[in-house]
């Protein structure tokens, strides 16, 4: 059983207040949803999260100990990170690829050994990439790199998935194959905090979900409670309508609602 | 009374724009070149030099650095020679052929030298400058002193002569038309370059060299003592591994072919006199 | 290690001592092979023998030594910078390097020891990479990386001659080929010793750097996330590429493009991945010079050709081809 707890976190980025004294928590089995308008924060949480940046004020603490004091093998083991719009510098093979979400594992002249290999080849199975084990993963396809990604994170075999738009450019079908993999990671014990657009898409997976507005989380809980349409008119400042059907809740587009600050927005 | 027709006569050849007259000595002598500055400072007298060129006073290229100390110098650029305002300007075989063609144009008297790379050539050099600077009891004593080093240089010679080579950096030598060729020759030496057909510019890489094995290897490093990749070269175990000897000679004798020349003669002389002496009977 | 990166590895130990005899045997001199072996063996004090031992030894050891360093660097920088284009000449480390060394090694700073040249030619490495990341930023395009490699290189260059025209040295001046150029002719054993330990230490940097690399190739955020200390990877790739090229240069002169080439061919056989690379980036560098400073010798009659000139022969024009190979995939 862990728990990530983030209390007060203040984070400026270039300056600027991204997040003020923000506080929730993730534990294992949760499947959270990250949602929020472009800018608001949720690519500095994530970051934050992950020990990538170091918040102004505040604590992550992961087990109770601080997530930015444990040793970063140690935090890569327990924490794994998936950022958006990950590719590969280089066409390594995807097989490669996967293998090195075992490198936290491995002491630097460490070769990988058979429980690596078996990782790798539960992840690769469990994102459905395993036929693609000998392709250059320049040659992908949106859909299979986000797969493939996904699968590199989940070989390292760490509890805490943070995964930053992950579904953002693709198309239903992969959509739905990746939130099934996480959703499928959650319930197998592990925790999982995902940034995503598609309120649609969160509420049909999420057991719960924060919405970041304004610096801040505007609610957090059952997507049930928080996606209603004042809630949604106020954070997004779209005008939804919501139906249930088949016992799953679907966000409907009507309109925009005019903001009170109407301008571009901001650079997170 | 001589003195005052030679005077008078210079002074219409000034003012003729420069063109000297044959039985007028110059009073206003530039050199702009190392190895006619050698030549000047030994024959001419003191009140005829006007200036010499900035090398005169190294002491690592110029045999006369001492005697050309107080005197004016210069870079051998047009402008400053005409300001000079000379009789005479004696030019070498390096001189900027524009500034020579200029100072030409301008109605001055520029006599080229050429590169003396074996006595004969320095003897008709010496005795020329000489003739064009009215000293010519002077030139005739330098030859006769350079002649006498050379024959007591060359009185003992044996009939098996050992071999020696000039050794450069990068493996540069010099075989037969070279003045290293003339002082190894006039001091008993077999030249390794000219056995092998080389001209006066040659290469012999490292490994030919230690393949040779010339009794005597000689090069110019005698006075530059500051760090390069050609001193350095010097410290190559294959060169202090061989069984022959190394005679560093002072750069001045490399730089230009001149009476004192048979100084370096000398020293090559000298150690082909050691090398004899050691030779198994 | 797979089987086909072990077989990788053998066929290039195994050119490289097949260039490596092939380099005992080339020279001046006929030598047969067994009057060569016996040089090395039982050495005396015969001709054969000094050739051999001081003249053909030091230069066959160097050449390996040196392009296993610059084949190295490049195969770490290439990962680091995550650009195919980047190695020690073209970010100017390398001109640098000769700067640090020619400036010591003229004025006499070094005092009569050797052993201080490589130092003073890793000095001028750092500076180097230092003013890279400074000028091109860490997430360089190819162009920036490009544009301040030339800028230091240029300024390092001409630094270069400065220095040796103010030398007091009249040879000084005839021998700025040899920095600019490069050249493995007549050094000697003092000068592989000098060198080889500076050079192993960088070796032990960069080869640690082999996991951290193949992280980085997925971007600095997922390296971290996988717990890569990049501030550690940073320092011991500029460290080791210093430490390597430094004293590379500071016996051998700049030698260019060894390290673009050498990791651009293996790096198909190794997977296109960067920790890989590095360790038969080193056996293919030893290669390419060993290769290289044979067909020197082979062509030059007379004064050598420079080193560097055959490198740039071949390296130049393999660089516009990769620049136009890049250009075509991202236009």
């Amino acid at each position: 059983m862990s728990r990530l707890e983030a209390r007060n976190l203040h984070i400026r980025l270039g300056g600027r207040a991204v997040l003020s004294d923000l506080s929730f928590q993730l534990g294992t089995g949760e499947l959270a949803g990250l949602l929020g308008p472009n800018a608001s924060g949720k690519t500095t949480l994530l970051r934050a999260l992950a020990a990538l940046t170091e918040p102004e004020r505040g604590e992550i603490a992961l087990d109770g100990a601080r997530v930015a004091s444990l040793a970063p093998r140690d935090r890569a083991r327990r924490i794994a990170y998936l950022e958006q719009g990950a590719a590969s510098q280089w066409p390594v093979t995807v097989q490669r690829l996967v293998a090195l979400g075992r490198s936290p594992h491995l002491a630097p002249w460490e070769r990988a050994g058979e429980s690596d290999r078996a990782a790798v080849a539960d992840a690769m199975a469990r994102c459905d990439v395993g036929h693609l084990a000998a392709r250059p993963a320049t040659e992908l396809s949106g859909g299979e790199a986000a797969r493939v990604m996904l699968a590199r994170a989940l070989a390292t075999g760490a509890e805490i998935l943070l995964a930053d738009e992950p579904v953002s450019h693709l198309d239903p079908y992969h959509q739905f194959s990746v939130m099934k993999v996480i959703r499928d990671h959650a319930d197998r014990g592990g925790a999982a905090l995902v940034a995503l657009h598609d309120l649609t898409l969160a509420a049909r997976f999420c057991d719960r979900v924060l919405l970041l507005h304004e610096g801040g989380i505007a609610a957090n809980g059952t997507p049930d409670d928080i996606l209603t349409p004042e809630m949604i008119a106020r954070v997004f400042s779209v005008d939804a309508s919501l139906t249930r059907q088949d016992g799953l809740l679907h966000v409907v587009q009507r309109g925009i609602v005019g903001r009170a600050d109407d301008g571009p927005g901001g650079g997170v | 009374m001589r003195r005052g027709a030679a005077v008078l006569l210079s002074v219409l050849a000034a003012s003729c724009g420069g063109q000297a007259l044959a039985a007028a000595a110059p009073s206003r002598v530039v050199s702009i070149h190392l190895c006619a500055d050698q030549l000047v400072l030994a024959l001419a007298e003191r009140g005829q030099i006007a200036s010499v060129s900035w090398l005169a006073t190294d002491v690592r290229r110029s045999h006369m650095a001492k005697a050309a100390a107080g005197l004016r110098l210069n870079n051998g650029s047009a402008e400053e020679i005409v300001a000079l305002r000379p009789d005479l300007v004696l030019a070498g075989f390096r001189s900027g052929r524009a500034t020579v063609g200029a100072l030409r144009k301008l109605g001055y008297r520029v006599v080229d030298l050429e590169f003396a790379d074996n006595f004969d050539v320095v003897r008709r050099q010496t005795r020329k400058v000489a003739g064009l600077l009215g000293r010519a009891a002077r030139g005739e004593a330098l030859i006769a002193e350079m002649d006498s080093r050379l024959a007591r240089a060359a009185a003992d010679v044996p009939a098996l002569r050992p071999v020696a080579a000039i050794y450069q950096p990068m493996g540069f030598t010099s075989g037969r038309g070279s003045l290293e060729h003339a002082l190894m020759t006039a001091a008993g030496f077999e030249n390794l370059a000219a056995q092998r057909g080389m001209g006066a510019l040659g290469h012999l890489p490292l490994e030919s060299l230690v393949m040779a094995k010339p009794a005597v290897l000689i090069n110019w490093m005698g006075n530059d003592p500051a760090p390069s990749l050609a001193r350095s070269f010097y410290d190559h175990p294959a060169l202090s591994a061989g069984p022959w000897r190394t005679l560093a000679l002072p750069n001045m004798y490399w730089a230009c072919g001149a009476w004192y020349s048979a100084l370096a003669v000398e020293q090559l002389a000298g150690m082909r006199r050691r090398l004899t002496a050691e030779r198994p009977k | 290690m797979t089987s086909r990166t072990g077989a990788l590895y053998g066929f290039l130990a195994l050119a490289v001592t097949g260039l490596a005899i092939l380099s005992f045997m080339t020279g001046p001199s006929a030598l047969s092979a067994g009057s060569v072996w016996s040089a090395l063996v039982a050495p005396d004090a015969s001709p054969s023998s000094i050739i051999v031992r001081e003249i053909r030894l030091p230069r066959t050891l160097l050449a390996i030594l040196v392009g296993a360093s610059l084949g190295l660097s490049g195969a770490a920088l290439q990962g680091l910078l995550r650009n195919p284009l980047a190695e020690p000449g073209i970010i100017g480390a390398s001109s640098s390097a000769a700067f640090g060394t020619a400036l010591v090694f003229y004025f006499g700073l070094a005092g009569s020891s050797l052993a201080v040249l490589p130092a003073a030619g890793m000095t001028g490495a750092m500076l180097a990479v230092g003013l890279l990341f400074a000028l091109a930023g860490r997430d360089a395009t190819p162009l920036s990386l490009i544009l301040a490699g030339v800028a230091i290189s240029s300024f390092a260059s001409a630094l270069t001659a400065l220095a040796i025209n103010l030398a007091s040295s009249a040879y000084a001046a005839l021998e700025i080929t040899f920095w600019l150029l490069g050249s493995l002719a007549d050094r000697t054993m003092a000068h592989a010793a000098i060198a080889a330990p500076a050079m192993a230490a960088g070796w032990v940097l960069l080869l640690s750097c082999g996991r951290g690399l193949s992280s980085l190739s997925l971007g600095e955020d997922t390296a971290k996330s996988l717990g890569v200390s990049l501030a550690s990877l940073r320092a011991r790739i500029v460290l080791g590429v210093a430490l390597a090229v430094g004293a590379s240069v500071s016996v051998s002169g700049a030698i260019g493009f060894v390290g673009l080439i050498v990791p651009h061919l293996l790096r198909p056989a190794v997977g296109h991945d960067p920790g890989r690379l590095l360790g038969v980036s080193m056996l293919g560098g030893a290669a390419l010079m060993l290769a290289a400073d044979i067909v020197v010798r082979l062509l030059s009659s007379g004064i050598e050709i420079r080193l560097g000139v055959v490198t740039a022969l071949i390296g130049a024009p393999f660089f516009l081809a990769l620049l136009l190979q890049m250009r075509r995939r991202s236009g």
